[in-house]
């Protein structure tokens, strides 16, 4: 099958259901208000803004895409390439989307208040305060996740670290230019791309070796040095590099898959369990749910809709080009992803590997992770393959273009390291609340700020030790479709408490993926943790306590959600 | 202006009288004086006049009296800055703006503000003076009023710092998208209406300070009686004197002879000058008696 | 058709604008309303009455205190807005 005729059933697929499914959710379920929305009822021209749609759809779009649609897929492929690229396509389009949407537009409803708020509205009021703490887990397992991950490629590739320094550097460069000096944006931007032109070039000629370990024990020390600066030092002048490495990245992959006319070169099913997670058979359901989050289905979607965009969105009916809209959009970052692994993945792994994985269908099911893995992990596979592609198609030298793929997933995840543990420092203080008089000596010692910023991004680097990406990849996977649940029987709740429709195109995905996420959790504990115990105790039970604590708090929100207070008024919306 | 006098002490010791006799010593001499109370008590005009009176009365020759009214210096400032509200704001969802500001000026730290104010002012005002005396209140608001420039020049400049931050991000994020920075807010230093407050207020600590700090042009001076409550009293005033590096010129041992089995002064307080004057048995004292009781001590504070 | 281009081409270029201010603006606000909690805390229930420098500047803060009202508005829900820094 030709990667580009995938890449135009997937765009039609996206195209047809944004028009059809979308627009009967906009119309049947989400409805009109009389009210205005709270971007210009609310304006306060400090966070209530309305936005142009466009630039609202930039700045939603930049907020969720990051280092996951590109990590989960190609770990994905283990079950070949329809199976995860189905999951993409309609995991994305009646789950996924429909996530971002509800979300959003009941956030809207809601004066522009968090998923987390609404929760504790419509549902019951403890469930704001279990939402806080799948959030801190979350947190903690992205940390974990995308420090093994990256951990993996700066070993593998060195170039990768270089590229990465020379970022920061130019980024501390680039902040005191725009925002001290003040330059013409213009000129700014111009000089942002020749940094990150040149970061990528002299990744190339000079590569910098360190070991896995000590990788972890410089994140753990950038992660807690880098949220502890003002904003304007490191932060924003790198998101602004990122936005660009985003932009290209993704034009000069788009052009090159969808004018590259080769077919896929990996088998389009193996088996139905593979061994990915910790090398163990894994079922596809429910496991898929756990490797693929972003680019089908992500809880962190969530937050970010109900925490800025619902408060700028101009007009209700731009809420569909926005919510559903960018979703897709993620979900076709994800497609290219599987697309450019797929006809260009077998040519990097090395010819005998080649031989081995596309012997038959069964042979590269097996091998694929441990290929994977000699490849330098996701990052690397999807780095060369995309190099690959892009230079058969547009000519750019392969060796730049791997650095540049290889940064685009870098910086984003080295981003989220430190935006993060500035959130799981909050959030861990919002969680230890109830402590503050019951027990005030341990609530003060663990909210001050330098042990609430250590403590999270510890235990994250701490898991991530271990090297073993293929076991937290889908525990951070977990505890993030547990937040797209919470968040999907919120909205769920909302349609049918407060809007009073049929909420059937989002209570049946949201039973369905709980029901998934939590068969696919005890299958977790069971399966997986006692192998992880064998290798890296410690871990292993931090890991195992975290998904327990999950579990249950799981149990206890499903009930809540069925049971909800009698007492509790559904707070009209719009209150 | 060659100096400023300021004659600090527990209540009751004879401040007043002191400055008072000091004033009419120089003004016997010629010299221009401006002779100023900041003290609720209002005991000048007691001395000075027969009854009360207001703004800046001349005794004789070329003294000059008053009894600063700082009530209304409290009233024009809470007065200035409503009118100024009323000026800039067009509507602010604070009901009652007036009402509340006129609690404000209870609010702990305004009285200070406004005798700091005022001293400011009158000494500027008087600044064409050969010599100008301030009679303070009793010793708890004269040390928070010697206090009040050192701590707010601090707060002062931590708000300033913050402002200019304040002001340096409205340009970053200005330069690079105008629309997200309200017009009306200052993107520049120059152009804001906050720091040049600060500014100005700024100014007054300085000065203040600066004055304070003068040993040349300031002189302090502590008046006390012969007993323990006295001495005790005018040992923390010395103290505070010093931690604010504030001079200390004299001690004046006022209404000598008053009490029997006394302390003895010059013991308690060997690092200062130590000078007295003797008690009048018989009631208040005349213009003559009180520049004569001056004769021994003048010589501390004033060269001439 | 030429005009819904350089409109769209308009908004892609402030999303970029966006994108290279939203972190400090969000810094900006707060350092705003921090500022008139300095100086009027006692406005929103913190202990300490306004000093002397509260009520002279008063008069000119009329943005911040509105930034500090309003936050302060939502001081039950602030978390989601932060999830905006980060991207996963």
């Amino acid at each position: 099958m030709s990667s580009t005729v995938l890449v135009i059933i997937g765009l039609v697929i996206y195209i047809v259901f944004y028009k059809t499914y979308g627009g009967f959710l906009k119309n049947s379920i989400v409805g009109s208000s009389d009210k205005e929305v709270p971007s210009k009822r609310l304006f306060d021209n400090v966070d209530y803004v309305p936005a142009n749609k466009y630039v609202l759809f930039g700045h939603h779009f930049a907020s969720i895409a990051g280092a996951a649609p590109i990590i989960g897929p190609a770990i994905a492929l283990a079950w070949g390439w329809l199976p995860a690229i189905l999951w993409v396509w309609f995991g994305n389009v009646f789950i996924g989307a429909v996530h971002d949407y509800l979300s959003l537009m009941s956030s809207v409803r809601y004066d522009g208040h968090s998923v987390q708020w609404v929760a504790g509205k419509v549902i019951k009021k403890r469930t704001s305060y279990i939402f806080a703490w799948f959030i801190l887990f979350v947190l903690i397992l992205v940390v974990a996740a995308f420090g093994a991950v990256l951990g993996g490629i700066f070993v593998h590739k060195p170039a990768v670290p270089t590229a990465y320094f020379l970022q920061i550097a130019f980024a501390l460069v680039l902040g005191y230019i725009m925002y001290k000096m003040k330059a013409n944006f213009g000129v700014s931007t111009i000089i942002a791309i020749i940094f990150l032109t040149t970061s990528i070039i002299a990744a190339v000629y000079f590569p910098f070796h360190a070991s896995y370990k000590t990788w972890m024990v410089v994140f753990l020390a950038y992660i807690i040095f880098a949220a502890a600066i003002p904003v304007n030092i490191l932060l924003q002048p790198r998101d602004y590099m990122n936005a660009w490495l985003l932009v290209f990245g993704l034009a000069i992959g788009g052009i090159a898959i969808i004018f590259s006319f080769k077919p896929m070169a990996i088998p389009a099913t193996t088996m139905f369990s593979a061994p990915i997670i910790a090398g163990q058979a894994t079922p596809f359901w429910p496991a898929i749910p756990l490797i693929i989050a972003c680019g089908s289905l992500s809880g962190f979607h969530a937050l970010v809709a109900s925490g800025t965009t619902s408060k700028q969105l101009s007009d209700e009916v731009e809420g569909l080009f926005i919510g559903y809209g960018s979703m897709l959009t993620e979900g076709f970052l994800s497609t290219l992803v599987i697309l450019s692994i797929g006809i260009a993945g077998m040519g990097i792994v090395g010819a005998d590997k080649a031989q081995t994985l596309t012997a038959n269908a069964a042979a590269f099911g097996n091998h694929y992770i441990p290929a994977m893995k000699a490849s330098g992990g996701p990052v690397g596979l999807f780095a060369k393959s995309y190099a690959t592609v892009v230079n058969s198609v547009l000519g750019i030298p392969a060796k730049f273009m791997v650095v540049l793929a290889a940064m685009w997933v870098a910086s984003f995840a080295m981003t989220t390291l430190d935006t993060t543990n500035r959130l799981a420092r909050y959030t861990f203080s919002e969680i230890l609340e109830p402590l503050k008089d019951s027990a005030k000596g341990v609530y003060d010692l663990f909210t001050n700020k330098w042990v609430a910023s250590f403590i999270p991004a510890a235990i994250g680097i701490g898991l991530a030790w271990t090297g073993e990406w293929k076991v937290i990849w889908p525990a951070f996977g977990a505890a993030n479709q547990m937040l797209a649940s919470i968040a999907l029987m919120t909205a769920s709740a909302w349609v049918m408490r407060v809007q009073k429709k049929p909420s059937w195109p989002v209570f049946i995905p949201a039973i369905f993926l709980w029901v998934t996420v939590t068969i696919a959790m005890i299958w977790y504990v069971v399966k997986i943790i006692p192998i992880f115990m064998a290798k890296s105790p410690v871990q292993a039970y931090v890991l195992g306590a975290m998904m327990i604590i999950m579990l249950i708090l799981n149990f206890i929100l499903v009930y809540d959600f069925a049971k909800p207070d009698k007492n509790q008024e559904f707070a009209e919306d719009n209150a | 202006m060659k100096s400023v006098i300021f004659f600090l002490g527990k209540g009751g010791v004879g401040k007043t009288t002191s400055s008072v006799s000091l004033a009419y010593y120089l003004a016997k001499k010629d010299k221009s004086v401006y002779l100023a109370s900041v003290d609720p008590a209002h005991n000048i005009c007691d001395i000075v006049a027969d009854k009360p009176f207001k703004g800046a009365k001349n005794i004789f020759g070329r003294l000059y009296a008053e009894e600063i009214d700082v009530e209304q210096y409290l009233k024009d400032f809470v007065h200035k800055t409503t009118r100024q509200m009323k000026e800039t704001y067009r509507y602010l969802q604070i009901i009652n703006l007036d009402r509340m500001l006129d609690v404000m000026k209870y609010s702990p730290g305004m009285e200070e503000y406004a005798i700091m104010y005022a001293l400011e002012d009158k000494i500027k005002n008087n600044s064409n003076k050969d010599y100008i005396i301030i009679d303070t209140p009793p010793t708890g608001l004269m040390l928070k009023i010697f206090a009040l420039p050192f701590t707010s020049k601090m707060w002062i400049e931590k708000l300033v710092e913050w402002r200019k931050k304040i002001i340096d991000l409205r340009g970053a994020i200005s330069n690079i998208n105008k629309e997200a920075i309200d017009k009306e807010l200052a993107i520049k230093e120059e152009d804001d209406k906050v720091l040049k407050e600060l500014g100005i207020q700024l100014e007054t600590i300085d000065f203040m300070v600066n004055l304070f700090q003068d040993t040349d042009k300031t002189k302090t001076v502590i008046v006390l009686n012969q007993d323990m409550l006295s001495v005790n009293e005018s040992k923390k005033i010395i103290e505070a004197l010093k931690f604010m590096k504030i001079p200390l010129n004299m001690i004046l041992l006022n209404k000598k002879g008053m009490i029997e089995d006394s302390v003895d002064i010059k013991n308690n307080f060997k690092d200062t000058t130590v000078r007295d004057v003797p008690f009048f048995k018989s009631g208040l004292p005349s213009t003559e008696d009180m520049i004569n009781s001056c004769k021994d001590w003048v010589k501390v504070l004033i060269d001439e | 058709m030429l005009d819904n281009f350089l409109e769209n081409l308009k908004a892609f270029v402030e999303g970029f604008k966006n994108q290279s201010t939203s972190a400090i603006e969000l810094q900006l606000h707060e350092m705003e309303n921090g500022f008139a909690l300095i100086c009027f805390g006692s406005l929103m229930g913190m202990p300490s009455p306004p000093s002397y420098l509260g009520m002279a500047l008063l008069p000119y803060l009329e943005h911040e205190i509105k930034v500090m009202i309003f936050k302060s508005e939502r001081l039950d829900d602030r978390l989601a807005e932060f999830f905006d820094l980060s991207d996963i």
